[in-house]
């Protein structure tokens, strides 16, 4: 058979549009962000490297020092070093930070997914999400952290679980708008189960919000395992946090103010440079915005 | 025997019928249009074939396909029969692909799935169907993604998706209506060519009676989700017979016509929940009588030799 358009000189290949990496470098508070996020990450990953004092110990002539050239930021109640502590400190908080993003993603993202696809999952899954929301989220992670006992892991469990409901909401409406595409019932039409059309076809096209969301998600999980630990309930001591670095001075607040306030500035600096990450991650991930970046 | 044969079709929505009384034929390797306004359930007719009709909706009657009855046939059984025996292309190429995944790897995918190729040879197989469907430069396009190609290129690739493992059976759903006019006739070419090559049956839905008289042997009219009239493409459009075949063939502009206002059908096509008792058709008919109202027609033949639904066919054709 003859090809139609064979005579047609072949166009030079296009250049390539803006793949998504370069646009969202492009995007100013996507880029901030991730100075702020990359920052206090990269200081929190190189932390055994980077911390001039062991992060444990304690040494009663050191006692609440104030900031000077060897203790940078001061030292607390015991003589331990607040630069080391905020240092681990931050690889902690982001260890759980990361753990309830990706923890959420998996099952909100599969209650969203099932719900949104299986109308008859629908409502009884969504009415567990709708009593989950009921309470407050942070109330929910203290109640479930202070019942599964004092560590990392059930941190990040009762946190997953108290923000397990927002994810879901969040996949099951992507899904709720994609299983309407034309393309969905043509990948039906070739013969695909309804789980290879779900996996396949409907959730990659629905997942952009999610991606949003998580970086909300990260940020939050920071912030509450902050809260956990200034209430007692986090990671047990003398596990450095940061939520629990500031509960140790929140009793000499007058007269050491710096050990609550490093741990607070890097926890402002981490929820600011996700929150910026994720509206640029938004930005570069809707389509309709697109034209407006450039 | 016939590849496909409808009989006594219904679909039903909650407790509203849709469809009813859908009958008709396709012999291998034949293309029968099925024409209608909107609502007339031409598509509704597809989507039971295919048993896909969207959620709620169920349909009753006898679907047979190479001997098998589709509505009996499990959910299972069905999937291997999509895209493989039977396939089907929509009606939007623009929102009928994928757009996170290349052309290439969709077309792939129902070779993988209905033929066990590896990634390869199906994509290999990928692009000998992307020239079979006339798209140039094959080999690149393979590789590109359903935003980089024209309208009129992404109905050829829904084609060649749908033509992937040599159907039997293939079911258009107004394949040209989204497109403009030189790419329409187009598809068409590529449609009636490859019916050809291939020897598949061809149910063609469509509102365009151009479409129908260009490609189809016979020809269903629907009306309000009945059968109005059926027969050769040929005597339907040569000496119509039902009321409402006669009126959307005069509804046609034509260049060498009067000038003037287009003539129309007085009034609208009634909502399936407010289908008259009888004939469907008599409210907006000039040649209705009160015996119109009683019950359904059944269908007659006429001197043409088609089979209309009308009771005065003998003397309004």
């Amino acid at each position: 058979m003859a090809v139609a358009e064979a005579a047609v000189p072949m166009p030079a290949k296009r250049a390539k549009p803006p793949g998504a990496i370069s646009r969202l470098i492009a995007h100013p508070s996507f880029r901030w962000g991730l100075l702020l996020f990359g920052l206090v990450a990269v200081c929190g990953l190189l932390a055994d490297w980077l911390a001039p004092f062991d992060p444990l110990r304690n040494n009663f002539r050191t006692r609440f020092r104030p900031p000077d050239e060897t203790f940078w930021f001061g030292t607390d109640r015991f003589g331990r070093d607040i630069l080391s502590r905020t240092l681990h400190g931050i690889q902690v908080s982001l260890r759980i930070g990361l753990g309830v993003a990706l923890l959420t993603a998996l099952i909100g993202g599969l209650i969203g997914a099932v719900a949104g696809f299986w109308q008859r999952a629908d409502g009884p899954l969504m009415r567990v999400m709708d009593a989950l929301m009921a309470f407050p989220a942070v109330l929910l992670a203290i109640a479930l952290a202070a019942a599964l006992g004092p560590s990392e892991l059930n941190v990040i469990v009762a946190l997953s679980i108290a923000y397990v409901p927002r994810t879901a909401r969040v996949m099951r409406a992507g899904v709720l708008v994609v299983r309407e595409f034309p393309f969905v019932e043509g990948a039906r039409a070739i013969g695909a189960s309804p789980a290879r059309v779900l996996l396949r076809h409907v959730l990659p096209n629905a997942m952009a919000p999610l991606v949003v969301q998580q970086t909300y998600v990260f940020a939050l999980a920071v912030l509450a395992e902050a809260v956990l630990s200034f209430l007692g309930v986090g990671p047990p001591p003398p596990t450095p946090t940061l939520g629990g670095i500031i509960a140790d001075g929140r009793d000499f607040i007058q007269e050491a103010p710096w050990i609550s306030l490093t741990p607070g500035v890097v926890i402002a600096l981490v929820v600011l440079g996700l929150n910026l990450m994720g509206d640029g991650l938004r930005d570069a991930l809707d389509p309709r915005l697109r034209t407006a970046i450039r | 025997m016939s590849l496909l044969s409808v009989r006594d079709l219904a679909v039903s929505f909650g407790g509203t019928r849709v469809l009813e009384d859908m009958s008709f034929d396709i012999a291998e390797g034949e293309v029968l249009g099925v024409v209608g306004e909107s609502g007339s359930g031409k598509s509704m007719t597809a989507l039971a074939i295919m048993g896909l009709l969207p959620m709620g909706g169920s349909a009753a009657g006898r679907i047979r396909f190479e001997d098998r009855d589709l509505l009996a046939l499990p959910e299972r059984e069905m999937q291997r029969l999509r895209g493989e025996r039977l396939a089907m292309i929509f009606q939007e190429p623009m929102a009928s692909l994928n757009p996170v995944f290349t052309v290439g790897e969709q077309i792939a995918e129902v070779l993988r799935r209905h033929r066990g190729m590896d990634r390869r040879s199906a994509h290999r197989e990928a692009i000998s169907l992307l020239k079979l469907v006339e798209i140039a430069a094959a080999e690149r396009r393979v590789d590109e993604y359903p935003h980089q190609l024209s309208g009129g290129m992404r109905q050829r690739a829904m084609i060649a998706i749908a033509l992937a493992c040599r159907p039997k059976l293939l079911i258009a759903d107004e394949p040209t209506t989204a497109l403009d006019a030189t790419v329409q006739a187009g598809i068409l070419d590529l449609l009636r060519g490859l019916r050809r090559e291939l020897g598949m049956a061809v149910l063609l839905i469509t509102h365009d009676l151009g479409v129908v008289s260009d490609i189809c042997e016979r020809v269903v009219v629907m009306y309000a989700g009945r059968v109005a009239e059926t027969g050769a493409a040929d005597a339907i459009f040569a000496r119509p017979s039902h009321p409402y075949t006669q009126a959307l063939l005069a509804a046609i502009p034509r260049l060498d016509g009067p000038i003037g206002a287009l003539p129309a059908i007085g009034g609208v096509v009634p909502a399936p929940a407010d289908f008259p008792q009888g004939c469907r058709f008599a409210p907006r008919c000039p040649h209705a009588l009160p015996a119109c109202e009683v019950g359904p027609p059944a269908l007659r033949t006429t001197v043409s030799g088609t089979d209309a639904a009308c009771i005065r066919v003998q003397e309004v054709a």
